[in-house]
C-alpha cells in the first residue's frame, strides 16, 4: 500500500499516521484532520504503518489507528510502534466498547480511545489533545 | 402426610394384596399414587397420568419388557422403573437393565427396605431434574451469548459507516456556498445518524461483555468466539 501524505501550513503541524483498513472512514478521517491543518499519512493495514514508522525516524506525533484489523491489529501496532518511538501518541479507534477489544494499552497516559462513530470535533480533540501532551513531556 | 411435589408413583401389580399392600405404603409416605392391575392397564394409564416411577411385579411372560420400553420413549430418563421379583436370575436381571428397568425389590417385600428404596428412587429422580435444569440453563447462557455476540457485530458493522456517514455530512456543513434548506437537509441526516448511533450504543451496552470480545484470527476473519466478521 502506497501511503498519502498531505502537507498543510498549520503551525504547529501535528503529524499524524493514520492506519484503518476501512477505506470509507479513513479516507473521511483524513478529509477532515487534513482541512484543520493536521499533517496525514494514511495507511490502510498495519504492516505498512509499521514500516513508514520505522523509517521515518520520529516524524510523527501522534499514530491514529483501527484496533481491529485483518494481520496485525492496531493493538500490536502500537506497541511495536511504541518501541520505535516511544514518545509516540496513540489514539486507538474501535467500532467495539474499549472494553471489548481488550486493549492492553488501556490506561496508559500516552494512549486514547476514541469510539466509533465519532464526529470530527471528537476526532480533531482527542488527536490534539494526545499530540499536545506528547509535546509537553518532550519539553 | 401430604406433600404434593413428591413423584406421582404408578403401581401396576397384579396381585391384589400386593397391589394393595405396596400402595397403602407408597400413599402413607405421601406420594400421590395411582394402582392398575395388569401390564395393559399400565400402559393405558402412564400416557395420561404419568408417573415419574413405576412399580410394577416380574412376570415375564407379560409385557413387562415392552411395558418399560414404552415408558422410556414417553419420559426418557425422567421416570424410575422398580419391578417387585422373588428372582435374582443373572439373564433375566441384564435383560430387564437392558430395556430400561432401573431396581429390582423382592418379595416378599420388607417394609424398611422398600421405603427405603423408594427414598433412593426419589433422591435419583431429584438428580436427574437438577441435572436437566443445568442443561436448561446452560443452553439459555448459551442463547444469551449467541446474543451478545449479535450485539457486537452490529455494533462494529454500523459503527464503521456510521462514522463515515458523520464525517461527510459535516464535510458537506462546511461548504460556505451551502444555501439555507440544504444546511437543514444536512442538520437533520446528522441527527438521525445520532439516532442510530444511539440505538447501536444501547444495544452495546446490553451485551454481555464476558461473552463478546472481538478477536479476529491472522487473515482478519473472525474466530468462532468473537464477532468481528472484519477489521473495523
Amino acid at each position: 500500500m502506497i501511503p498519502t501524505m498531505i502537507s498543510h501550513s498549520a503551525i504547529p503541524t501535528i503529524r499524524v499516521l493514520l492506519v484503518d483498513d476501512e477505506n470509507s472512514v479513513r479516507r473521511i478521517a483524513a478529509r477532515i484532520l487534513s482541512s484543520r491543518g493536521f499533517d496525514v499519512c494514511e495507511c490502510s493495514c498495519a504492516e505498512a504503518a509499521l514500516s513508514i514508522a520505522e523509517a521515518s525516524q520520529h516524524e510523527f506525533d501522534v499514530l491514529v489507528t483501527d484496533a481491529v484489523m485483518p494481520g496485525m491489529s492496531g493493538v500490536e501496532l502500537a506497541s511495536r510502534i511504541t518501541i520505535v518511538d516511544p514518545a509516540i501518541a496513540v489514539v486507538l479507534m474501535s467500532g467495539y466498547g474499549e472494553d471489548d477489544i481488550g486493549n492492553p494499552l488501556a490506561g496508559c497516559p500516552s494512549h486514547h480511545f476514541l469510539q466509533k462513530p465519532f464526529q470530527a470535533d471528537e476526532l480533531v480533540a482527542v488527536i490534539s489533545r494526545a499530540a499536545n501532551l506528547r509535546r509537553a513531556a518532550a519539553a | 402426610m401430604k406433600n404434593l411435589r413428591r413423584p406421582t408413583i404408578l403401581v401396576a401389580v397384579d396381585d391384589h394384596s400386593d397391589r394393595s399392600t405396596i400402595s397403602s405404603m407408597t400413599v402413607e409416605m405421601g406420594y400421590p399414587t395411582v394402582s392398575v392391575a395388569t401390564g395393559f392397564s399400565s400402559w393405558q394409564t402412564f400416557p395420561s397420568s404419568p408417573a415419574q416411577i413405576v412399580i410394577t411385579d416380574w412376570m415375564p411372560q407379560t409385557d413387562r419388557f415392552e411395558l418399560s420400553t414404552r415408558i422410556r420413549e414417553i419420559s426418557g430418563d425422567q421416570c424410575l422403573i422398580m419391578v417387585l421379583s422373588p428372582r435374582d436370575g443373572a439373564s433375566d436381571l441384564q435383560r430387564a437393565l437392558a430395556t430400561g428397568i432401573d431396581d429390582f425389590v423382592a418379595k416378599p417385600l420388607v417394609p424398611e427396605q422398600f421405603r427405603a428404596r423408594l427414598l433412593v428412587a426419589e433422591r435419583t429422580l431429584a438428580v436427574g431434574q437438577s441435572r436437566r435444569a443445568a442443561e436448561l440453563e446452560n443452553s439459555r447462557i448459551r442463547w444469551l451469548a449467541g446474543i451478545g455476540q449479535t450485539a457486537l457485530t452490529f455494533q462494529h458493522d454500523i459503527n464503521n459507516p456510521l462514522t463515515a456517514l458523520y464525517g461527510h455530512l459535516e464535510m458537506l456543513q462546511q461548504n460556505a456556498t451551502l444555501d439555507a434548506e440544504a444546511a437543514d437537509d444536512i442538520s437533520s441526516a446528522i441527527a438521525q445518524a445520532r439516532r442510530i448511533a444511539a440505538i447501536v450504543s444501547e444495544l452495546a451496552a446490553a451485551e454481555s461483555p464476558t461473552t463478546t470480545r472481538a478477536v479476529t484470527d491472522p487473515s482478519g476473519r473472525v474466530s468462532p468466539e468473537s464477532a468481528a466478521p472484519k477489521g473495523l
